[in-house]
């Protein structure tokens, strides 16, 4: 019993702490901070283009735009990239040919006693 | 003075500041526990304020709407620490977090008891902040910074009753906290 009671004083120390909280103020900086943003938030307001980026309903509508164009260079480049290779295997194999590298044609390299 | 802001009236959005910033940072540092971030949660307030304030309806006081948004930037920032900490391990191993409140010394008091203070408040700080974000806000609101039940159910944008709910059970999930605790450490 009389250490639930010792845990309640505690708790009731501990829930004191409320009334005791740190005052904070702001800082000396911290209205010229405040200013300076917001007179960006005024300039990029005013740019055209700043005005497109800040649309809410357009900034969806650029992003998939965004998404679908890098989509689409992907995919052109990775069907780049196979139509090169075919035609590089494609060059192997006529070179493979013209120097007569398969096996059935080692005429010359055959010999018999 | 609200129709002076509405206008854009600079004079007036720089009282405005004048009167609410230690008002808006000490609710801001409840939930960020730091003074830097707390700044930062701040600016972002009064960024909204100012685009916002031609579409504010009025329908309540401009100090109870600053509060809203102040409780609401807040939370937001909240939620994005929360992502940003799945990531953030080697910030805290490198002790680059900086969460502890610092209590200042009253002039009679002893070390010791100054240390206590210290660590009774970071017991309720942490307990408070397990709390779900409703019970954290009134809580806060109603016991950090002082506001009535009234005043809270307006920031909060509920009636009184469910305010006393949310009191109700915030401090009996802070008893609850507490009193493992202290079951552990005693």
């Amino acid at each position: 019993m009389k250490r639930k009671e010792q845990i309640e004083q505690e708790i009731q120390k501990t829930m004191s702490c409320f009334k005791n909280a740190k005052k904070i103020e702001a800082g000396p900086f911290f209205s010229a901070r405040l200013q300076a943003k917001i007179n960006t938030y005024e300039t990029n307001k005013n740019r055209s283009w700043g005005k497109i980026f800040t649309m809410e309903y357009l900034q969806p509508a650029l992003l998939l735009v965004f998404l679908l164009a890098n989509i689409l260079t992907a995919t052109l480049i990775i069907g780049n990239n196979n139509a090169e290779s075919l035609s590089r295997t494609e060059i192997l194999k006529k070179l493979a040919e013209e120097y007569s590298f398969q096996q059935e044609e080692y005429s010359l390299l055959t010999f018999s006693e | 003075m609200i129709e002076a802001l509405k206008r854009g009236d600079t004079n007036a959005f720089n009282m405005l500041v004048k009167e609410f910033q230690n008002k808006v940072i000490a609710t801001c540092f409840r939930f960020t526990h730091s003074k830097e971030d707390a700044e930062d949660v701040a600016q972002e307030v009064f960024i909204e304020i100012h685009k916002s304030i031609s579409r504010f309806r009025e329908d309540s006081s401009l100090s109870t709407w600053i509060y809203r948004i102040s409780v609401t930037k807040s939370l937001d920032y909240l939620r994005k620490k929360k992502r940003k900490k799945r990531y953030g391990i080697v910030r805290s191993i490198l002790g680059l977090e900086n969460d502890v409140e610092i209590i200042p010394a009253s002039s009679n008091s002893l070390p010791d008891v100054r240390l206590e203070q210290k660590e009774r408040a970071l017991v309720l700080r942490n307990s408070v902040d397990a709390l779900p974000d409703n019970q954290k806000v009134a809580i806060t609101l109603s016991q950090y910074e002082g506001f009535s039940n009234k005043e809270v159910a307006d920031i909060m944008d509920t009636t009184v009753s469910a305010v006393e709910s949310l009191l109700h059970r915030a401090k009996s999930n802070l008893h609850k906290k507490l009193y493992n605790y202290y079951e552990n450490e005693l």
